[in-house]
């Protein structure tokens, strides 16, 4: 049993900066994002055994953290679930251009949570749209429906973010 | 650059805090989970397997090994959500010695109640202005209209035959083997006497049919004699039958004959007065000797309401054989409704409307030859009509303990009804309780470590 609990304890504290990421840009709340992270984790806890048996915990915690998510949002608890304490550490700006930062995030904002998640999916984590479609539950063909319509939803509430028309080739 | 973007907007993303104990909260949730699955698990086997259990439930009467069980001394109405007889998880009555009708069951129309020898209750379904049905002499089968077997043990339901017949059931044989029925040959269209009652087709008489109930197969007793039969009863021994039905145009008239029940040779055949009738399927005295007739004085034909509770009605008796009358008529105080057999041999045993005033509302009755009426099943006010297996009635099986009709024998829609939403309030408070705990355990102190 202690052996279970280190290896998920070194899964955590590998991934969980990159856990942290994802879930910020999924839902574009630090402290949902933060939330979420939390949730994810006591569900993989949950099922540890069986998820790491697979030798690549990535996939599962990936599903979870998406399909939390989008339970979140289908609940509406993103709209009342409480905030916790403002975080007592401050967050280095490392943005040099921060309207375009502000422009993407309220671009973002507009998305369903599968057209973010597919967004993210494809284009942060450089998944294939095999992969994406996998980690989503979905088709392949659904996953480049999604891509497509965020794409097409980006351009049109954000028709500065140019360069977004690149990544649709990608 | 779609990467860079998303890239800059992740960098303002901190490492998520995160509790001290997600390991143990996941474990927590992984026991509550197995815990919720085994309590689900015994919840389906225990709804599986108890539910017909406690929907069979009742306060069964003691079966009397190797003799006739009795009738209840008196039957209550059925509750409003009491299941039907193939319904699950109640199941069938079983063998049933007594089938009553009464308008007062959730369907708010004339419906059989099958009281089973243990002292079930079912209902049994039928169409607003269908026939009410008949009782097997073993209580076993009930026929519904349309010529339907409805298997009382098992709650299954087959045509009485291969090929429909539109017919009405008039009495079962003696040994239950064959049914008498009534076959009409009108045409579908409803044909009005002068009166204004509806008449059959004098042209298109109607035949007396028996169907074996067993293979279904059909034989013609006989035809053309009659407009229609509309009693019918077979002798003790099942080697004659006593029929009486309309005749000529309009059913102005009426005739009663006695025919030979293997070829429908006739014994003899009487025109009957209109103040008379057979008195019904158990009218045949048990040793052979009489028949009863139902006979009464005053108005005949189509009478209103007054007029037909201004009826005075007594039992007559005929000799089957001669034809002629025999012994004295027992006056009656109330209406009766039809003979079905007779107590100790010589008192018919009728369904009997006790008040004059009230004659829908009926009993089960024995007539005393000192016109002395003893009310042999009680009812509800509600209860217009009862049926009576023969065996019940040969063996004199009356007086059994009465008890009230269970009210778990319900249909499966009413557990539902009473679970669904308890299941909502206990999710309900779960998952309220779940968010407190969730909400509480937010308050606590986190790290910035798993560990």
């Amino acid at each position: 049993m202690a052996a279970t609990e280190d290896s998920f304890r070194d899964y955590v504290a590998a991934r969980l900066v990159g856990l942290s990421r994802v879930a910020y840009l999924l839902t574009g709340d630090r402290h949902l994002a933060e939330d979420l992270v939390q949730q994810a984790l006591i569900q993989v806890a949950s099922r540890w055994e069986k998820i790491s048996a697979t030798g690549d915990p990535d996939p599962y915690v990936r599903r979870v953290l998406y399909t939390q998510h989008v339970s979140w949002w289908r609940r509406r608890r993103i709209v009342d679930y409480p905030h916790a304490e403002p975080p007592d550490h401050a967050v280095a700006d490392a943005a040099h251009d921060k309207d375009t930062e502000i422009t993407v995030r309220q671009a973002l904002a507009r998305l369903t949570p599968r057209q973010r998640a597919v967004l993210v999916l494809r284009y942060f984590d450089d998944l294939s749209e095999s992969q994406t479609a996998a980690v989503l539950g979905c088709s392949v063909g659904t996953v480049k429906s999604n891509t497509r319509d965020a794409l097409a939803r980006l351009r049109l509430v954000a028709p500065e973010l140019e360069d977004l028309r690149g990544g649709a080739g990608r | 650059m779609t990467r860079d973007l998303l890239e800059r907007l992740a960098d303002e993303m901190p490492p998520a805090r995160l509790p001290a104990d997600v390991w143990a909260t996941g474990r927590r949730k992984r026991r509550n989970r197995r815990l919720g699955y085994a309590a689900l698990a015994v919840a389906v086997l225990l709804l599986a397997a108890g539910l017909p259990q406690v929907a069979t439930h009742r306060d069964a009467s003691v079966m009397p090994a190797g003799r006739q069980p009795a009738v209840p001394s008196r039957v209550y109405l059925p509750h409003f959500w009491q299941a039907e007889a193939s319904q699950w998880p109640a199941g069938p009555p079983g063998p049933s010695g007594l089938v009553f009708f009464t308008g007062q069951t959730r369907y708010f129309e004339d419906t059989g109640v099958a009281v089973g020898f243990d002292g079930s209750y079912r209902l049994i379904y039928q169409d607003p202005g269908e026939d009410e049905g008949m009782l097997s002499p073993d209580g076993r089968t009930f026929v519904k209209q349309g010529m339907l077997l409805l298997d009382l043990a098992s709650g299954d339901e087959r045509p009485l035959s291969g090929e429909p017949i539109p017919g009405r059931p008039l009495a079962w044989s003696p040994d239950g083997k064959e049914l008498l029925l009534d076959v009409s040959n009108d045409d579908d269209g409803v044909q009005y006497g002068d009166n204004g009652v509806p008449v059959a087709d004098p042209e298109k008489a109607d035949d007396l049919v028996a169907v074996d109930v067993t293979t279904g197969r059909s034989r013609f007793v006989t035809v053309g004699g009659f407009n229609s039969y509309r009693h019918a009863a077979w002798s003790p021994d099942g080697k004659q039958i006593i029929v009486e039905g309309p005749v000529g145009r309009g059913d102005t008239g009426q005739r009663m004959s006695v025919l030979d029940a293997a070829t429908g040779a006739p014994l003899w055949t009487a025109e009957l007065d209109p103040h008379r009738q057979l008195a019904g399927r158990g009218a045949w005295q048990p040793d052979g000797s009489r028949v009863a007739l139902l006979a009464f004085d005053g108005c005949t034909g189509a009478c209103d309401l007054t007029a037909d509770a201004a009826r005075r009605w007594r039992v007559e008796f005929l000799d089957p054989y001669a034809g002629g009358p025999v012994g004295a008529a027992i006056p009656l105080d109330g209406v009766p409704g039809e003979v079905i057999g007779w107590r100790d041999g010589s008192e018919p045993l009728m369904t009997y409307a006790p008040d004059r005033g009230a004659p829908r509302h009926r009993v089960l009755a024995a007539v005393r030859p000192d016109a002395t009426i003893e009310t042999v099943v009680d009812t509800p006010a509600a209860v217009t009509n009862l049926e009576i297996a023969a065996d019940v009635v040969r063996a004199g099986a009356f007086g059994g303990p009465a008890h009230r009709p269970s009210p778990w024998a319900a249909a499966g829609w009413a557990y539902a009804a009473v679970a669904v939403p308890a299941a909502l309030v206990v999710l309900w408070v779960w998952r309220r309780r779940a968010k407190m705990v969730a909400r509480a355990r937010k308050a606590t102190p986190t790290t910035n470590a798993s560990r």
